[in-house]
């Protein structure tokens, strides 16, 4: 009798192991979507899930979403650190819905990089960052959406703000409906870095809006918006634009609003409609080393940067 | 008998007739799929894939995308609507010996975007892209080589736009990029492209086209830039070097604006034709040439 129970007991115990074993066979925070996949699944690689939505449940904080191939994942709203590695997959976002929306925690870290998110004209937002300490957006295609391509709109989605920091990367963002890249801030200090970007063909590319909002620009281009290449809308916004190329827009640099500063060195602002413009009570600095020609008009920088 | 076999043919053919409708009448997808292992009969899904670009491009809706599951070679294709071909993480070829690559000859309105292709014309091919018509071509991550003419050509008979970024021309018989559009305002903008080994690197010419480069290379080329036209050309940041001339503005009324440019051994360094300007502002590297003229115009920087 004693020998059955611990036969019993050892046999459960094997399976348990195994049971262990194939568990462990799986990275424990890597969860996989697919076209054709199935959100019953576990999201592993062999077993993937078909949503975003689904598959964020199943990933624990700090894990990362694989996409095996193209499709349209659904929006989903990350609450917590994570990462989506596309692996150059398409996503495309529904009509009317938005491709990621980040409402995280005050210490969240959210990663999205290696993938396209097409909006075909219909899709209201490619991301919306609404809370969360850091969001970055690394080789990234946006494209074709009616809104904003990257939106930061923080606290607006009625979380206490407390500001963050969005940095995009090596990424480009084109014909939207509104602005290429958009940001705004309830309260705290919102701030943005855009390296080695490619905004063309949307609205505005760049839009500054209300709250403490501190964007800093380089080595990329903004081309061939209708409205305004770069625009601080609203006051107390500040961009800093350094060795990038603003050409073939309605407004290469818009400074309009009072209050608003922008920060120019080593640009090529080339053939817009005006080159730069200034409301009054807008600050316009430069160093003297951006390239102004070929615009329509253009006004003169008002401010000097120091060097040292 | 007779009678029951009779009406059993007439039912099935009725039936193959209906399969054949459906099929037909299947709506185009806005994500369609080739494979090298695909076939054209097939509806270009993820798990019937096309075998070509132009087979898969009919069963693909306006707007929509063509993906690609697995490396091969997709054929040669004219792009009447937009798109997007995109390639990505696999090597997606085109070898169009004898014929163009792509043709992009869209609507007013449409935009068409080709990503992450590798396109082969095995020294006989015609261009590797004409862009014909269309509202806007984006052109990223795109391989061009061996083509006996250009390897992308804008040829619009009216206002278009341009974006080539991280592309590489080699080895063609004529112009890597060349863009001779007649009418309106066509823009361009060269953001990392690699113009290397062709009869010219960048030549714009014809009507007032308008191109700015920036982060460059155009070498080892008859000319690494060139205005033919009365043409206007920025180029920041790029590299200049080995060209039997580097710098070109041969055009009566063209403008080619240089910042920061390391103009190096090309036979002529900066040549400037009549009634044309090359403006500067001191800061292009200009040296090792066999001659090279000096800037005629002063870039304005504030």
């Amino acid at each position: 009798m004693t020998g059955k129970i611990l036969a019993v007991s050892l046999s459960a115990a094997f399976l348990l192991m195994q049971g262990c074993g194939s568990a462990s066979s799986e990275s424990a925070t890597q969860r996989w979507v697919s076209s054709s996949g199935d959100d019953a699944n576990p999201c592993s690689r062999s077993a993937p899930c078909k949503t975003f939505a689904q598959a964020f449940t199943k990933t624990p904080a700090g894990g990362e979403i694989g996409v095996i191939d193209s499709g349209g994942f659904g929006e989903v709203s990350i609450t917590k650190p994570i990462t989506i590695n596309g692996q150059g997959a398409t996503i495309n976002v529904a009509p009317n819905a938005n491709g990621f929306v980040i409402n995280a925690g005050a210490n969240d870290v959210v990663v999205i990089k290696n993938l396209s998110l097409a909006g075909a004209g219909s899709a209201t937002n490619a991301i919306r960052y609404i809370a969360g300490n850091q969001l970055t957006v690394d080789d990234v295609t946006i494209t074709g959406f009616s809104g904003d391509g990257v939106e930061v709109a923080l606290g607006n989605g009625g979380q206490a703000a407390r500001g963050g920091k969005l940095i995009v990367t090596n990424s480009s963002i084109s014909n939207c409906g509104k602005s290429g890249f958009k940001m705004s801030t309830a309260s705290g200090f919102a701030t943005a870095t855009l390296e080695n970007v490619q905004l063309n063909s949307s609205i505005n590319g760049v839009e500054i809006g209300s709250g403490n909002t501190f964007t800093l620009i380089n080595r990329s281009s903004i081309t061939s918006h209708t409205g305004s290449g770069i625009l601080a809308a609203a006051a107390s916004a500040v961009i800093n634009s350094d060795n990038s190329i603003v050409a073939f827009n309605g407004v290469g640099f818009n400074a309009s609003a009072a209050a608003t500063t922008i920060r120019l060195s080593g640009n090529g602002i080339y053939h817009n409609g005006e080159g730069l413009k200034l409301a009054a009570g807008a600050t316009v600095s430069s160093d003297g080393t951006n390239r102004i020609e070929g615009n329509g008009s253009t006004q003169t920088p008002n401010g000097t940067i120091k060097r040292q | 008998m007779r009678k029951t076999m009779k009406s059993a043919m007439f039912l099935a053919m009725t039936f193959a007739a209906i399969m054949a409708l459906s099929s037909f009448a299947q709506a185009q997808a806005t994500r369609t799929w080739v494979s090298g292992v695909g076939d054209d009969a097939n509806p270009c899904s993820r798990t019937a894939p096309c075998k070509t670009f132009a087979g898969a491009i009919s069963k693909t809706a306006a707007g929509g995308e063509i993906s690609v599951l697995d490396p091969g070679g997709f054929g040669a294709l004219t792009i009447t609507k937009a798109i997007t071909i995109n390639g990505y993480g696999s090597i997606a070829g085109i070898l169009s010996s004898g014929t163009n690559g792509i043709i992009v000859n869209a609507g007013v309105n449409d935009e068409v975007i080709i990503r992450n292709v590798s396109i082969v014309g095995a020294g006989t091919g015609l261009d590797g892209i004409r862009y014909l018509a269309g509202n806007q071509l984006t052109v990223e991550n795109v391989q061009i080589n061996g083509f006996a003419g250009d390897g992308i050509e804008a040829a619009l008979a009216g206002s278009g736009k341009m974006y080539i970024k991280d592309t590489n021309i080699t080895n063609c018989g004529g112009t890597g990029i060349k863009i001779s559009s007649t009418a309106g305002f066509p823009t361009t903008t060269l953001d990392n492209v690699r113009l290397e080994g062709l009869g010219n690197g960048l030549e714009v010419g014809a009507g007032s086209n308008f191109v700015t480069a920036q982060r460059s290379t155009f070498v080892n080329s008859g000319n690494g830039v060139v205005a033919t036209g009365p043409a206007t050309i920025n180029i920041e940041n790029s590299t200049i070097a080995f060209n039997t001339t580097g710098v070109n503005a041969s055009g009566a009324f063209s403008t080619v604006r240089i910042f920061s440019n390391g103009i190096y051994n090309n036979g002529t360094g900066i040549n400037i034709g009549g009634s044309a300007t090359v403006q500067s502002d001191g800061s292009n590297r200009v040296s090792g040439n066999g001659s090279s003229q000096t800037p005629n115009g002063t870039l304005t920087k504030q």
